[in-house]
């Protein structure tokens, strides 16, 4: 029993007990901090999509002014084949973000709809389902994206080539990553809606709404559905940084975005193979990781602050 | 005499304990051979201790729980043998309140999604209107104020939720309302109103109830007749003074027994 069994009944008193000043203080910050979060991701967007055109510089465009500091022609400095930093950063953060938004699109999708599917029916579908996400799961996540980058990448290259799409065939390599890094994101999300769902079908307001005639799609819908969108906001906002961090370390390691192009993590790839004993360019490590660690801080508070938001327990007032 | 409003005839409902992947497990017989009738704005009290089976009961009739043996009818049209899409109309006629006033309130929806959900599944083509009037109409019938269609569960107390359960089981004008245990995690004062708001609906629409609870008192109290419950199997039937002042089976003997009771 979750309230005081003692709260006195008084079956018409409307209860709107005005929240103290220390709860709507609080609520005013966690409203902030999620405004300011998803302004700084907005402009983080914003100036990857639209910030690359209005630097002056192609983010392949070489010039002789090798590993220049920041200054007021390259506020970001250069790198070692003089391309402008700033413009770099922000082309990669197209990727990266991409990358995210990939992962982000299959867990809530797949990994939402495979979850809730797995734990309303039951049984064998059930086992048949779960099962097959531990076999994805026992794969090493990153191995799997490895190998499937470099394996397929050749045939898909050719055959992209010999259907006719020249120009996709150049980017085989950034769609077997996405593809891959979509594959390996879904699977947590999966065994958390699973397990809510186990727990939340269980529960009285289902039996209710089938005794009522409801069908399955309504019962998972109109009754799973929002009971559910609280942790799946949670670790949405833990798979994107999750993905994100495993391009990076996948270009890091040259297996992902390969140069011209780039991405936070083979930026910072390049700044690290450029450091030498006698010169740190701090520049070329600093802005994109800079870049990467906001994007990453404020989707982990957003998800925090969303959580909150979206449970109508907090939003109304009272508890 | 036409046919009782409902009959339930050599009931059965044994669940297969789980085992492990390679192992069967027991037979649990959770009910047992149950047969009674209800008649038209009869309320018929169905007692028995916890693992008595009686939640089981109404779980079967309304397809909540898988029928092993037996049959059920309504009024005179055997359900048991239905598929679920062909039983979905008589869905309507056969509504459910709970026992837990906080568990089955789904906690993400407004006071206006839940009352009105019954209305939207058997009545698709009534407009959003028609459906708000409607349960505006039916939380005044319960005793609550309409304006409160746009609040959460959370807000309300437990007697309050225990009314939204109420509405939102007469939503679709059902003959029959089987309540499980509707007052039992109630104070005692908000039973009472519950209780009584559950008999004055009675004499206002002629619902019958088959009512399924524990306390001796209350069964007494709304009851017509009384069906007595003991591991699966009904011990003894009759009306509320048979039961209550002629007990015939030791195991009735026993309960009323049991009940700690204030000198009247």
């Amino acid at each position: 029993m979750k309230a005081a069994p003692s709260r006195q009944e008084d079956a018409l008193a409307p209860r709107t007990a005005a929240p103290s000043r220390g709860a709507g203080f609080r609520r005013f910050v966690r409203h902030r901090t999620a405004v300011a979060c998803l302004a700084t991701l907005g402009l983080i967007v914003f100036a990857s999509a639209f910030g690359p055109f209005f630097t002056g510089y192609g983010y392949e465009q070489t010039s002789d002014l090798q590993f220049a500091p920041p200054s007021r022609q390259h506020l970001f400095g250069t790198d070692l084949h003089g391309r402008d930093v700033l413009t770099r950063v922000l082309y990669g953060g197209r990727i990266s973000l991409a990358v995210g938004l990939i992962g982000a699109l299959v867990s809530l999708t797949g990994g939402v709809a495979w979850g809730m599917i797995a734990g309303y029916r039951g049984g064998r579908t059930d086992l048949a389902m779960m099962r097959f996400v531990d076999v994805l799961y026992s794969l090493p996540r990153l191995v799997f994206v490895i190998v499937l980058v470099t394996a397929l990448d050749p045939p898909l290259r050719e055959g992209l080539q010999r259907l006719g799409f020249v120009s996709l065939a150049g980017s085989a390599r950034i769609l077997l990553l996405f593809a891959g890094l979509g594959i390996v994101s879904w699977l947590t999300m999966a065994r958390i809606v699973r397990g809510q769902v186990l727990a939340l079908k269980e529960q009285q307001f289902v039996l209710a709404a089938r005794a009522m005639g409801a069908g399955g799609r309504r019962i998972l819908g109109r009754h799973l559905l929002p009971n559910l969108w609280g942790i799946v906001i949670v670790y949405l906002t833990l798979t994107i940084p999750a993905v994100i961090l495993d391009e990076s370390f996948l270009s890091f390691l040259g297996l992902g975005i390969q140069a011209p192009q780039s991405s936070w993590g083979s930026l910072v790839s390049d700044g690290a193979a450029a450091i030498n004993p006698i010169r740190i360019y701090w520049w070329l490590l600093v802005f994109p990781g800079a870049a990467m660690a906001v994007t990453l801080l404020a989707l982990n508070l957003l998800g925090d602050q969303l959580r909150d938001l979206l449970d109508p327990r907090t939003v109304r007032g009272r508890e | 005499m036409s046919a009782p409003l409902l009959e339930v005839r050599g009931l059965k409902v044994h669940y297969r304990a789980r085992g492990g992947a390679f192992v069967r497990g027991d037979v649990v017989r959770a009910v047992d051979g149950v047969s009674f009738t209800i008649g038209e704005g009869e309320t018929v009290g169905l007692v028995g201790e916890s693992g008595s089976g009686k939640t089981t009961v109404g779980r079967a009739i309304v397809k909540l729980a898988p029928v092993t043996a037996g049959a059920i009818f309504w009024r005179g049209e055997e359900i048991s043998a239905l598929s679920e899409k062909a039983f979905r109309p008589h869905r309507r006629h056969i509504q459910m309140i709970f026992q837990d006033p906080y568990g089955s309130l789904n906690p993400r929806l407004p006071v206006e999604a839940i009352v009105g959900e019954a209305l939207e599944i058997h009545f698709p083509e009534m407009g959003r209107g028609a459906r708000r009037e409607r349960v505006a109409a039916l939380l005044r019938q319960v005793g609550l104020p309409p304006e409160h269609m746009a609040r959460y569960p959370h807000e309300f107390s437990g007697g309050q939720r225990q009314r939204l359960g109420i509405a939102r089981a007469l939503a679709v004008e059902p003959r029959l309302i089987l309540c499980d245990e509707p007052v039992s995690a109630l104070d005692v004062s908000v039973q009472a109103q519950i209780v009584n708001l559950l008999q004055d609906l009675q004499d206002q629409l002629g619902l019958a109830y088959l009512f399924i609870g524990h306390d001796l008192g209350v069964i007494e109290h709304v009851s017509h007749r009384v069906l007595v419950m003991c591991e699966g199997k009904i011990v003894e039937q009759g009306s509320r003074e048979e039961i209550y002042r002629h007990p015939r089976h030791a195991y009735t003997r026993r309960l009323l027994a049991a009940v700690p009771s204030v000198a009247a």
